[in-house]
C-alpha cells in the first residue's frame, strides 16, 4: 500500500503544469489501481496540501480527470475529504487560480456528488470571500458591476424531443460519413454509441440531468458545432464556431470557445439541467460567450494562463478539465473509452449500454460486411487491452481487469507451486447433473478439483489415498475384510504395488472396503492426516 | 531423436502451419511479435508442446517463431480466412450488445460444411475471440465424432469463459465451467431419431441455463456440426437441428449447394471459403486422436485418475440397441417392433467389457432409495431415463477376472464409483 502511494506520489511530482499526457498517464494508473482508490486519493490529497500554490490547479485537473474517466470507487474516495481539500486548496492559491474555482462550481457536480457536498464546497469558497456566484473574476480583475452582468435568466434547456432530434440528425450525418469511410471503425463506434443513446431517448422518459448528460455526450461526438441543427436552438445565442486546436491535445470534435473570460455561472443543485448563459468580457473587450443553454450543458470559458488553449463544453463531474471528454484522451485510457463516455449518464437508464466497454465497429452478420477488410481491426483484441498475463498471454479487459489479473496471477502461482512440489493433486471431476449444470457459476478450477459428487471426501485425502500403492512387505492385508490385497509388479516404478488399495495412517485397505466404511456414519469421516492442503473451497450446487 | 531448431519469420497476416505425429512432440516458441492459434493468443517465450496436431499459428502483427522436434510438415502460408473470421466475430459482438440491451437471446450460429473444411477451427476461433471480449458464449458440439468438449461419442456443450488452451484445448483442467454431455455413439445416420432426441436434450439444457443467466443468454451460441450434415441423407437432419437449436444464421464453408438449399429453405446463410491451411485427416489419424482424447480425460496434465477393483455385482451395464426391445418385454402377438426404436439393453458383466470405455449415467440403480422404498424400473422406464440422462463421466475397464468375478475400473478421480447405470458405447482403448 505504502509502496503504491509513494510510487504515485513520485509521479505526482511531475505534475507541475497542466500537462495532458501526464494527467492521462496518472489517470490510467489510477484506473489500474481502482481497487486501491483510497490510496491513490490519499496521495493526491497529500500532494495538494504539500505542493506550492502554483501546482495546485494541475492536481485538481487530475482529480477531475480521474473522476470523469474512471469514476466508480474514486467518487466515494474523493468525496470523503472533498470539502476540506477544496477549501484548503482554495485558501492556498493566488487570485487568478481562485477564479478557476468558481468555474468549477459551474458544473453539474450533482452528478457525481450529493448536493450537500457541493453546498459545502460552495460555502467554503464563499466564506473565503469571493464574488457571489454568477460571475467570476478573471485574471485578478475586479468583477464587473452587478449591473453589467446579465442576470441569470433561465435559458431554454433541451427537452427530450429536442435531444432526440439532435441525435437523429447526428446519427444520419455519421452514417453518411461512414458510407464515405467504410473502414473507419472509430466512426462505427460512435454510431454504435449514438444508436444506443437514441434507443434510450426513444424509449425512456429521462430526467433533465440525464438529458443534459446525453447532450454533452452528443457534443463529444458531434464533429463541429455546425452540425447541430440550428432550429433546435431557438433562443440560445449562436455559439461561436471558432476553433483553437491545441497541439498537445487536439480536440477536433469538440466545439470550442474563444480564449477568454469565464462566465456562465449559476449556483445550486441541478445546474447541469439548467445551463445558464452569462456574459463577460476579456481584457481586450471582446465579448465572449459561454453559453451552454442551447446544449443543455454548461460551458465554461478558460483563463488563458491556465489552460493556454480553448476549452470545450462541460459534461459532468467536477468539470475542471474541460477536455476530459475529448475522445482522444479517452482513447488513451483505452478500454474505459466507451465506459467513460457512458458513465457520465444516469446508470440506471443506461445500464444496458455499458455491457461492452470495448470499441466495437459496426459490422453486420451479412455476406458483404463479413468480407470487407477493416484496417487494424484486430487491435481491439490486442493493443487495446493492455493488461496481460505474460505467462499465458491472457488479456484482461474491462473495469475489473486489474483485479482479475491479480487473481489470475495468484492462480498461476498456486498451480506452479503445486507442480513444483510434485503434488499431483487434481483429478478430473465427474460432470454435473443437469440441474447443477444449469445453475453452475464459473469458478477457478484450482478450487474446483476433486469434489466427487457421490463421495463427500475432504480434499486432503487424495494425497494419501492412492489406487496403487508401492509395497515392500510380502503380504498386506485389508484392515477391514482381512483379506490379502492383490499385488502386481509395476514396470514403470520398478516395484511391487498393491492394487485398488488405500493407505490411511499407515494401514492398508481395499479401496472398496474403505469406501464402504466411509459411508457408515459411525466412523469418523476425517480419519486422515491432512497435510498443508487447504480444504476444498468448492461450493457445490445443491 | 534430435532435430535441430528452426526459425520462422512471419510477415503480418501470414500463418505458420505444421503437422506433428500423435506419438511425437513438436515444440513451438513465439520469440518475437504477437501470434494466435485459432484465436488464442500465444505467450512470448513459452515452449508450447504439440502432439498429434495439425495447426496454423497466425499473426496479425508479424512475428518470429522457433520450432524444435520432429514434424511431418512445416511451412508458412498466406491464404487465410482470418479477416472474415474476425469480422464475423465483430458481427456477433454487435448482436450481443443488441441482445443485452433488449434482454433477449444472443446470436446463435451453426457452422456447416463437409469434412476437413475448418468447421471446428472456426467454432474455436469465434469462441476465443468472444472470450477475449469478456463474453461467455456457449460452444455446442453436435458432432459425435469430434470429442471437442467431452469424449468422442457425445454431443455436448460448455459455457466458455476464457480462450481455449493452446496445448490441451478443452481437455485442459483450467476452465471455470463444466461441460454437459449426452452420449450418442458414432454414426449420426445409425440412429437418426435418437440423435435428434439428444440434440433436443441439449437444447433443453441450454434453454434452462439461459433462462437462469442473462449474461450467457445474450452472449450467444456457436454450434459445430458433423460433416454428415451436408450429405444427401443429412440435409433433413441439418434442417431439423437448425430448427431445434433456433439458429439465427448458418455459416456454410465451401459448399454452394448446401448454402443454396438452406437459403431456399428460408435460412439466413453466410458463405465462407475454406482456409488455405486446412489439413486433411484420415481414419487412422482420427483413431489415434480419439485415443489421445481418452488418455487426456484420465491422465491430462496434472491429472491423476484412480483405479479400483469392484465386484461384478456392483456394476450394471447397458448397451444401446436399435429396433429391439429389452429381453424381458414380451410383445403381444402380431405387434411389430419399430426398427428405429432405441433401447438400452442389459449386457452381462463379463470379459466383453475389457478395454471398454463405459459411460457413467446419472440414472440411479434400482434399489432402496433414501426413504427406504424399493425402487425398480421396467425396461421401458429404464430406457426412457437413460435416453434423457446426461453423462456423469467415463470409466475404463482395465481388467476383468471372470473367475473371481471382479474387475478393475479406472475412474477419473478417487471418489467412489457412482451407483448409477453404466453404458457400454463404441469406445475401446488400450491404456498403454
Ligand atoms: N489455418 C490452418 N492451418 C493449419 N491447419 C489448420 C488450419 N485450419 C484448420 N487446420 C487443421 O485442419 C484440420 C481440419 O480442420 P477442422 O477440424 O476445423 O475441420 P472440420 O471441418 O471441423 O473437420 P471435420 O468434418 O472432421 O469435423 C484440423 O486438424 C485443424 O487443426
Ligand atoms: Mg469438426
Ligand atoms: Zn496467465
Ligand atoms: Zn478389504
Amino acid at each position: 500500500m505504502d509502496a503504491l502511494k509513494n510510487q504515485y506520489l513520485n509521479s505526482l511530482r511531475e505534475l507541475t503544469f497542466n500537462s495532458k499526457p501526464i494527467i492521462t498517464n496518472l489517470t490510467i494508473i489510477a484506473e489500474e489501481n481502482l481497487s486501491n482508490a483510497h490510496v491513490i486519493v490519499q496521495a493526491i490529497e497529500q500532494q495538494i496540501s504539500n505542493v506550492q500554490p502554483a501546482f495546485v490547479i494541475p492536481l485538481l485537473y487530475l482529480m477531475d480527470s480521474i473522476l470523469k474517466n474512471v469514476g466508480k470507487g474514486y467518487i466515494a474516495a474523493f468525496q470523503k475529504n472533498l470539502v476540506r481539500v477544496f477549501s484548503d486548496a482554495y485558501a492556498k492559491v493566488n487570485d487568478a487560480d481562485k477564479a478557476r474555482f468558481q468555474t468549477w462550481k459551474a458544473t453539474p457536480g450533482g452528478y457525481l456528488f450529493p448536493s450537500h457536498v457541493i453546498a459545502g464546497i460552495e460555502r467554503a469558497i464563499n466564506v473565503a470571500n469571493l464574488p457571489p456566484v454568477g460571475y467570476v473574476m478573471n485574471n485578478g480583475q475586479k468583477p464587473p458591476a452587478a449591473a453589467s452582468v446579465r442576470p441569470a435568466v433561465p435559458q431554454p434547456v433541451l427537452n427530450q424531443a429536442q435531444v432526440l432530434q439532435r441525435l437523429t440528425a447526428l446519427l444520419a450525418q455519421k452514417n453518411a460519413l461512414l458510407l464515405a469511410n467504410p473502414n473507419n471503425y472509430q466512426l462505427g463506434t460512435e454510431i454504435n454509441v449514438l444508436t444506443q443513446l437514441l434507443q434510450v431517448v426513444q424509449t425512456t422518459t429521462l430526467d433533465p440531468n440525464t438529458l443534459a448528460s446525453i447532450n454533452s455526450k452528443i457534443d463529444s461526438i458531434a464533429p463541429t458545432v455546425n452540425s447541430i441543427p440550428p432550429n433546435i436552438l431557438p433562443t440560445a445565442p449562436a455559439r461561436p464556431a471558432i476553433h483553437h486546436p491545441s497541439p498537445a491535445m487536439p480536440t477536433p470534435s469538440i466545439p470550442s470557445i474563444p480564449i477568454g473570460t469565464t462566465i456562465g455561472l449559476s449556483g445550486g443543485v441541478g445546474l447541469g439541467s439548467n445551463g445558464v448563459a452569462g456574459l463577460g468580457s476579456n481584457g481586450l473587450g471582446v465579448p465572449t460567450l459561454g453559453s451552454s443553454a442551447g446544449l443543455g450543458s454548461m460551458t465554461v470559458g478558460s483563463a488563458p494562463g491556465l489552460l493556454g488553449q480553448s476549452i470545450a463544453p462541460k459534461t459532468s463531474g467536477l468539470g475542471i478539465l474541460p477536455n476530459s471528454i475529448n475522445p482522444s484522451l479517452l482513447a488513451n485510457i483505452n478500454s474505459s473509452a466507451l465506459n467513460g463516455l457512458l458513465s457520465t449518464l444516469n446508470p440506471s437508464t443506461l445500464l444496458s449500454m455499458t455491457n461492452s466497454d470495448q470499441k466495437v465497429p459496426v459490422i453486420q452478420l451479412t455476406q458483404s460486411d463479413i468480407t470487407k477488410p477493416i484496417k487494424n481491426l484486430y487491435n481491439v483484441l490486442y493493443d487495446d487491452i493492455e493488461l496481460q498475463c505474460k505467462q499465458c498471454a491472457l488479456r484482461f479487459p474491462g473495469e475489473n481487469g486489474k483485479e482479475e489479473l491479480t487473481a489470475h496471477l495468484d492462480w498461476h502461482f498456486r498451480k506452479n507451486r503445486r507442480k513444483h512440489e510434485k503434488k499431483k493433486t487434481s483429478s478430473r471431476e465427474w460432470y454435473l447433473t443437469e440441474p447443477e449444470w444449469v445453475i453452475e457459476q464459473p469458478i477457478e478450477p484450482t478450487e474446483n478439483q476433486v469434489a466427487p459428487v457421490f463421495f463427500d471426501q475432504p480434499e486432503e485425502q487424495e494425497v494419501e489415498v492412492q489406487s496403487c500403492i508401492p509395497t515392500t512387505d510380502p503380504i498386506n492385508k485389508c484392515e477391514i475384510c482381512k483379506e490379502t490385497i492383490e499385488k502386481f509388479y509395476d514396470d514403470d516404478n520398478d516395484g511391487w504395488m498393491l492394487r485398488g488399495a488405500v493407505k490411511v495412517n499407515d494401514l492398508f485397505y481395499h479401496q472398496t472396503c474403505y469406501n464402504d466404511k466411509q459411508d457408515t456414519p459411525s466412523l469418523p469421516k476425517r480419519t486422515l492426516d491432512s497435510d498443508d492442503m487447504e480444504p476444498s473451497k468448492k461450493i457445490r450446487v445443491q | 531423436m534430435s532435430v535441430k531448431k528452426r526459425e520462422w519469420t512471419l510477415k503480418p497476416n501470414e500463418e505458420f502451419r505444421f503437422e506433428v505425429e500423435p506419438k511425437q512432440t513438436l515444440t513451438v516458441k513465439l520469440t518475437e511479435g504477437k501470434a494466435e492459434l485459432f484465436g488464442t493468443e500465444l505467450a512470448v517465450d513459452y515452449e508450447y508442446q504439440f502432439q498429434g496436431k495439425k495447426l496454423g499459428i497466425f499473426t496479425w502483427h508479424g512475428c518470429k517463431l522457433e520450432t524444435s522436434g520432429p514434424a511431418i510438415s512445416e511451412y508458412i502460408g498466406s491464404e487465410t480466412m482470418m479477416n472474415e473470421h474476425l469480422n464475423m466475430h465483430f458481427a456477433l459482438e454487435n448482436l450481443r450488445i443488441q441482445a443485452k440491451k433488449e434482454n433477449r437471446n444472443g446470436p446463435r450460429v451453426m457452422i456447416v460444411g463437409s469434412s476437413d473444411t475448418g468447421k471446428t477451427t472456426l467454432a474455436k476461433t469465434l469462441i476465443n475471440y468472444g472470450t477475449r471480449h469478456q463474453r461467455t458464449p456457449i460452444l455446442c458440439d453436435i458432432d459425435p465424432k469430434s470429442g471437442l468438449i467431452s469424449l468422442p461419442g457425445t454431443i455436448s456443450c460448455m459455457v466458455i469463459t476464457r480462450p481455449i488452451d493452446v496445448e490441451e484445448e478443452l481437455n485442459a483442467n483450467i476452465y471455470k465451467t463444466s461441460p454437459i454431455a449426452y452420449y450418442y455413439g458414432s454414426n449420426i445416420f445409425d440412429k437418426q431419431e435418437f440423435y435428434l432426441l439428444l440434440v433436443n436434450n441439449i437444447k433443453d439444457s441450454i434453454e434452462k441455463k439461459l433462462d437462469n443467466d442473462d449474461k450467457i443468454r445474450s452472449d450467444g451460441i456457436i454450434v459445430d456440426t458433423p460433416c454428415e450434415f451436408v450429405e444427401q441423407q443429412g440435409i433433413e437432419i441439418l434442417k431439423e437441428a437448425i430448427e431445434l437449436l433456433k439458429i439465427d444464421c448458418v455459416i456454410v464453408i465451401g459448399n454452394e449447394r448446401i448454402s443454396s438449399i438452406l437459403t431456399q429453405a428460408g435460412k439466413s446463410v453466410i458463405k465462407l471459403q475454406k482456409s488455405g491451411g486446412i489439413a486433411s485427416r484420415d481414419k487412422i489419424w482420427h483413431r489415434q486422436i480419439q485415443a489421445k482424447r481418452i488418455k487426456e480425460y484420465f491422465y491430462g496434465k496434472d491429472l491423476t485418475p484412480f483405479s479400483q477393483t469392484v465386484s461384478f455385482n456392483d456394476i450394471i451395464v447397458r448397451q444401446i440397441k436399435k429396433g429391439m426391445l429389452a429381453p424381458s418385454s414380451a410383445l403381444p402377438i402380431g405387434m411389430e417392433t419399430n426398427p428405429n426404436s432405441i433401447n438400452f439393453v442389459k449386457i452381462e458383466t463379463s470379459e466383453i467389457l475389457l478395454h471398454s470405455i463405459l459411460v457413467v449415467s446419472f440414472v440411479p440403480l434400482p434399489g432402496t432409495d433414501d426413504e427406504g422404498n424399493i425402487k425398480l424400473y421396467t425396461p421401458e422406464e429404464e430406457t426412457e431415463l437413460l435416453k434423457k440422462s446426461n453423462v456423469c463421466g467415463f470409466v475404463y475397464i482395465s481388467e476383468v477376472d471372470e473367475v473371481k468375478r471382479k474387475m478393475t475400473v479406472l475412474g477419473p478421480n478417487p471418489g467412489r464409483l457412482p451407483k448409477t447405470f453404466f453404458v457400454m458405447g463404441e469406445l475401446k482403448w488400450l491404456d498403454s
